[in-house]
């Protein structure tokens, strides 16, 4: 399989303290990885420390050919890896539509083809476009950041808990919505908490233990 | 009748406010952070404009200088570059660096940059009060007894297509989407590839092209001076907490309830009575809605 990700001994945390220790893990082009772990076990850090939100202390992380470690966010976005936040964070005073046209970096006829993916993927949001994204239930602004970062073009979206909080039907949808990005190829790594709830969909589940991945 | 010619002239000088005002609001979004040099700017602006014109003159054939109109017109958008560019200046040298620390380290700056441009212009123009060109010429026409000078024309009018255009771009452009997603949640605008540092630049050249505008305009019939811009940065403050922290309607809305109260109210009352009774209304508005009046354009669900 053509790797996507690459990490290798990936040591980050906050203030001098490491809450990854030399963790190893690699994401091939469209797998759907799942990391699972229990609260404070570094799912988030990991999450960040990939996006370049957080400074790594050592190890390598390479995407798609490329040592991004020490990129700034911003151009690790445009290489190709878009956000799910833990806690949603649409833009709360923006429309719907507004949130998904502000994340596409393409113009005219491809940023319409790119919104009717989202718009067919999530058919709730077509009815609530001109709404205010504060103005949505929480299952619908978790589907519009998904959407969000689709508009991207993304090759890998990382996800954390992108089920947490959910009542247990909106979280079947946006499951199979997960499901449908990741057969279109896009490159998916999720975290969850103890088992993974995406079930077939996960080509791996990894087991983050204190900071390092265990075995299953 | 007289109603009318108030109407007219306080619209102009809200229009004028407005302007003030929606650069103020520019920067606090972006940065989070009170530019409290933004009044001192819009004086720079009239300064910028007093510059411009000694240069224009010198460099364009006499028949066009001598016109007065066409020195006006040049000077709009040469002002506006010129601010622009000062505005990226301040940018990198007040905010960039210091763009991780708390914004009252920022609000330190900029008060530091306001006292450099008040005491710096004051240094190299002197102290003594001094005008801007009109923008179209000195007349003015009348429609009965109706007399509206033409300077007041030209403030209205350039405001409204500033105002308008800024409008346009924050809510029908990309650009404008991203300033304002960035606004909201800068760290989940960068996670989505958005420059965001590159937006801030643009809003404070933006800004500070408003200033530019607002100084150019207000400084043909009210006059400048090196220290005019403690009022202003007043005017501006008043106008945004009136409207709504952050909200660019709120902004214009603020600026010509100010105004308002300058020309109409002064002119039943008098200059001392009006601005006791805005200080008045301003208290009833942060008593009925402390948000303003078109703050809190995102709420929350229960």
């Amino acid at each position: 399989m053509t790797p996507l990700l690459e990490v290798d001994a990936l040591t980050a945390g906050y203030g001098g303290v490491a809450v990854l220790r030399a963790l190893t893990l690699n994401v091939g082009v469209g797998e759907c990885v799942a990391i699972v772990g229990s609260n404070g076990v570094g799912k988030s850090t990991l999450i960040r420390a990939l996006l370049g939100q957080l400074p790594r202390v050592s190890g390598t992380i390479r995407f798609g050919d490329r040592d991004v470690a020490d990129l700034p966010v911003e151009d690790r976005a445009r290489l190709g890896m878009a956000l799910v936040p833990e806690g949603r964070r649409v833009f709360p005073g923006l429309t719907v539509l507004e949130n998904l046209e502000v994340a596409s970096g393409q113009g005219g006829a491809r940023r319409r083809q790119s919104l009717d993916i989202v718009f067919d993927l999530f058919p709730v949001l077509t009815s609530r476009r001109g709404h205010r994204a504060w103005q949505l239930s929480g299952g619908q602004q978790q589907m519009l950041v998904i959407g969000r970062a689709l508009m991207t073009e993304p090759k890998l979206i990382l996800m954390d808990e992108p089920t947490l909080g959910l009542a247990p039907i909106v979280s079947r949808d946006v499951i199979k919505a997960i499901g449908k990005i990741a057969r279109i190829g896009t490159g998916i790594l999720v975290s969850e908490q103890n088992e993974s709830r995406l079930g077939r969909l996960v080509t791996r589940v990894l087991k983050l233990e204190a900071g390092h991945l265990a075995p299953l | 009748m007289a109603a009318l010619q108030l109407l007219v002239n306080g619209l102009a000088l809200g229009a004028a406010y407005g302007l003030v005002a929606l650069g103020f609001v520019l920067v606090l979004n972006a940065t989070g952070a009170v530019n409290f040099a933004h009044g001192d700017w819009v004086m720079a602006g009239g300064f910028v404009a007093i510059a411009l014109t000694g240069a224009l003159t010198s460099i364009l054939p006499v028949e066009f200088a001598g016109g007065g109109a066409w020195v006006g017109l040049l000077l709009l958008p040469t002002t506006l570059v010129v601010m622009a560019g000062l505005g990226l200046i301040f940018c990198r040298v007040a905010y960039t660096p210091l763009k991780n620390q708390p914004p009252v380290t920022i609000f330190v700056s900029t008060i530091a940059v306001g006292l450099i441009l008040s005491n710096g212009i004051n240094a190299q123009f002197g102290g003594a009060p001094r005008s801007t060109p009109p923008l179209f010429g000195a007349g003015q026409f009348s429609l009965g007894d109706l007399v509206i000078s033409h300077q007041s024309l030209s403030i209205l009018g350039t405001a409204i297509i500033l105002i308008g255009g800024l409008g346009w771009l924050m809510e029908r452009t990309q650009t404008g989407r991203r300033m304002r997603a960035a606004a909201q949640d800068p760290e989940m605008a960068r996670a989505m590839g958005i420059r965001v540092d590159r937006l801030i630049a643009v809003s404070f050249a933006l800004a500070l092209a408003l200033a530019g505008a607002a100084g150019l305009l207000l400084a043909n019939q009210f006059f400048i001076t090196p220290s005019s811009g403690g009022a202003l940065m007043l005017k501006a403050y008043l106008a945004v907490t009136i409207g709504g922290w952050g909200s660019l309607r709120g902004a214009v809305a603020g600026a010509m309830l100010i105004a308002f109260f300058e020309i109409g109210v002064a002119s039943l009352t008098s200059q001392p009575v009006a601005e006791g009774l805005l200080y008045l209304v301003l208290f009833a508005i942060l008593f009925a809605r402390p948000q303003g009046v078109f703050g809190e354009a995102i709420g929350h669900r229960a």
